[in-house]
């Protein structure tokens, strides 16, 4: 067990009684790291994230938090969470639930009152006075993440932070998580992997209940062994084949045609070799073409290879 | 303490922002003028609408006239009345302590705040009492009040106060029960079959002589003597008994809460 890690879990497990939702998960979370946690639906991220906050009692397998190992019902100091459906009391102001929760972590009173208003600034809130009652999905998910850094937590779980959010919103909250960067660990666990790829420095993949890859993108990119490929789109079927015969007379190179486009892939010649020579065969055949752009492996790709 | 404090403020803010003391202010201020108005004219009720032969029957079957209501009526029906409606009031505002807490996912998010579990539980458990204290010692000057009224008689103030305490005992065995249900169950109607199966286990039971003085529904007899100005040595033991079961029920649903996966 390393103080270097925010998270780290060993065998854990979870069994319930019709069904293995999480299996023998080992992983770990670098201090200061933003972390995706990735995962199909039914994967087990939630149930994960609800052993590692101390909610619910692992079947087997252990985990620490900041170097310390911490077990089930013992109430986690360190560390925040938002639930993936956040619930609150509805007679209650986003403030007045803020201010509760501030309390109740034993905030000085004068820290608290500033503490609170900061808080709903930062989460789009601030000067809302509808009871919570009376809140949109969206306007919960930014409470629900005030509320789970209120007590300035080492560690933030966030179950699906920005499923309920609109671009705006979305564009907002991923803002206030990669404004943690280096002071708070942060898991968030989403469907929306271009936001990962944009702010997650570490990747955690799940596949029923079982780690499937992890590290950082980079690292996992990697991993992956699919390469840059050029991809060109065409008006007919007629001209892509028309180029895939010219190409064909140009090197040693992998042809997958796909609707009216044609991604060529090589081996031994490199990405920026390839589209120099498409570039040339296109001139040459004069050819009209709708797109040519070059596929890096994205994360879409990775996440749809591993959760095969 | 610090947070007890904290959060027995938000019940008392739940309390009044849920109309849960409106509500019980309502049915217990109610039954304070209806239980002895339903002492006063019952019998003039029955009389006006049963036809006279069948009154004769009726008197003959009760050995004589029907007796002629006094202020020891209405006392009488006023506890019977809370006993009942007032109880099941309770029941069905606290149903939800815990549980609901459970499902919205805020027990979680506050303990994980720091918030203990004997903190959640007993902050609940003293807002909820103070909130049913109130209301009955706000009624039973009512019912005195309205007793004198209809029957330009009642028993001694003092005495009706110390019995509406004594059913307040009852009343915060009854929240305790509800508590512990609230934390066990895992479906609201469950909360409510748990809660209403256990009443009238108490009901059938308070029939039986030597068993009543000692299970919490005897404390609903002992308040109405009380209030009538008659003392027994069953009072003691019996408020005792339905104290200690308070507390069992309360430390059972603090360490059953801790063992739960929230
Ligand atoms: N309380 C429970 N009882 C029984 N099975 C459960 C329970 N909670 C979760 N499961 C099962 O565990 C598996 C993992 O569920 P989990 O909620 O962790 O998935 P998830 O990765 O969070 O999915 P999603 O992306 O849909 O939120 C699922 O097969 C689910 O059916
Ligand atoms: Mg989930």
């Amino acid at each position: 067990m390393s103080q270097a890690f925010a998270v780290e879990t060993f065998g854990l497990t979870k069994r319930f009684k019709t069904a293995l939702a999480v299996n023998d998960v080992n992983f770990s979370v670098p201090q200061g790291a933003i972390c995706g946690f990735l995962g199909k639906n039914g994967a087990g991220k939630t149930t994960t994230i609800k052993m590692l906050t101390g909610l619910k009692k692992p079947t087997s397998g252990e985990f620490a938090i900041m170097g310390k190992k911490e077990a089930f019902g013992k109430g986690i100091r360190q560390v925040g969470y938002l639930p993936d459906v956040p619930g609150f009391y509805g007679y209650m102001t986003g403030w007045e639930f803020l201010d509760l929760c501030a309390r109740l972590c034993n905030m000085p009173e004068g820290e608290r009152k500033t503490h609170v208003e900061d808080l709903l600034k930062q989460v789009g809130l601030h000067g809302v006075k509808t009871k919570i009652s009376g809140y949109s999905r969206g306007m919960r998910q930014r409470l629900g993440i005030a509320q789970a850094l209120v007590n300035s937590p080492a560690v933030v779980f966030m179950d699906e932070p920005i499923s309920a959010l609109d671009p705006m919103g979305r564009r907002d909250i991923m803002e206030i998580i990669a404004s943690l960067r280096g002071k708070t660990s942060v898991v968030l666990s989403t469907h929306i992997l271009s936001d990962v790829e944009n702010i997650c420095d570490h990747i955690i993949i799940i596949e029923k209940g079982k780690v499937v890859e992890q590290g950082t993108l980079a690292e996992i990119k990697g991993r992956f062994n699919r390469q840059d490929a050029v991809q060109v789109a065409f008006y007919n079927q007629e001209d892509c084949d028309t180029f895939a015969e010219a190409m064909k007379g140009q090197g040693d190179f992998n042809f997958t045609p796909h609707q009216m486009r044609l991604t060529i892939q090589s081996d031994k010649v490199s990405t920026a070799e390839i589209s120099k020579l498409t570039m040339r065969v296109l001139t040459e055949t004069d050819m009209p073409f709708k797109g040519l752009n070059v596929d890096a492996p994205s994360l879409d790709d990775i996440f749809y290879e591993v959760t095969k | 303490m610090n947070t007890y404090l904290t959060f027995m403020q938000k019940e008392i803010m739940e309390t009044m922002r849920n109309k849960r003391l409106l509500v019980l202010a309502c049915v217990f201020a109610g039954f304070a003028i209806l239980g002895p108005l339903m002492g006063r004219y019952l019998v003039e009720f029955i009389t006006m609408f049963v036809p006279t032969g069948e009154l004769d029957f009726m008197e003959e079957l009760m050995g004589g006239m029907l007796p002629q209501p006094t202020w020891v009526d209405g006392y009488a029906n006023f506890y019977a009345n809370l006993a009942q409606v007032g109880v099941i009031t309770v029941m069905l505002l606290y149903m939800g302590a815990v549980l609901d807490e459970k499902r919205r996912g805020t027990a979680p998010m506050m303990l994980m705040k720091g918030l203990s579990h004997t903190t959640f539980v007993m902050s609940k458990f003293t807002v909820m009492s103070l909130t049913t204290l109130v209301v009955t010692l706000a009624s039973a000057p009512i019912a005195h009040l309205y007793t004198y009224i209809l029957f330009e008689e009642a028993g001694n103030f003092g005495e009706m106060m110390l019995g509406s305490v004594i059913f307040w005992v009852f009343l915060i065995f009854i929240i305790a029960m509800m508590i512990f249900f609230s934390t066990v169950a895992k479906k609201i109607s469950s909360v409510a079959i748990y809660g209403f199966l256990a009443y009238f286990v108490l009901i059938i039971f308070d029939v039986v002589q030597h068993v009543r003085e000692f299970l919490p529904y005897g404390l609903v007899t002992q308040a109405t003597m009380v209030s009538m100005g008659n003392f027994n040595e069953h009072l003691l033991p019996n408020s005792l008994i339905s104290l200690g079961a308070t507390a069992v029920l309360l430390i059972a649903s603090i360490h059953i809460l801790k063992k739960k996966e929230l």
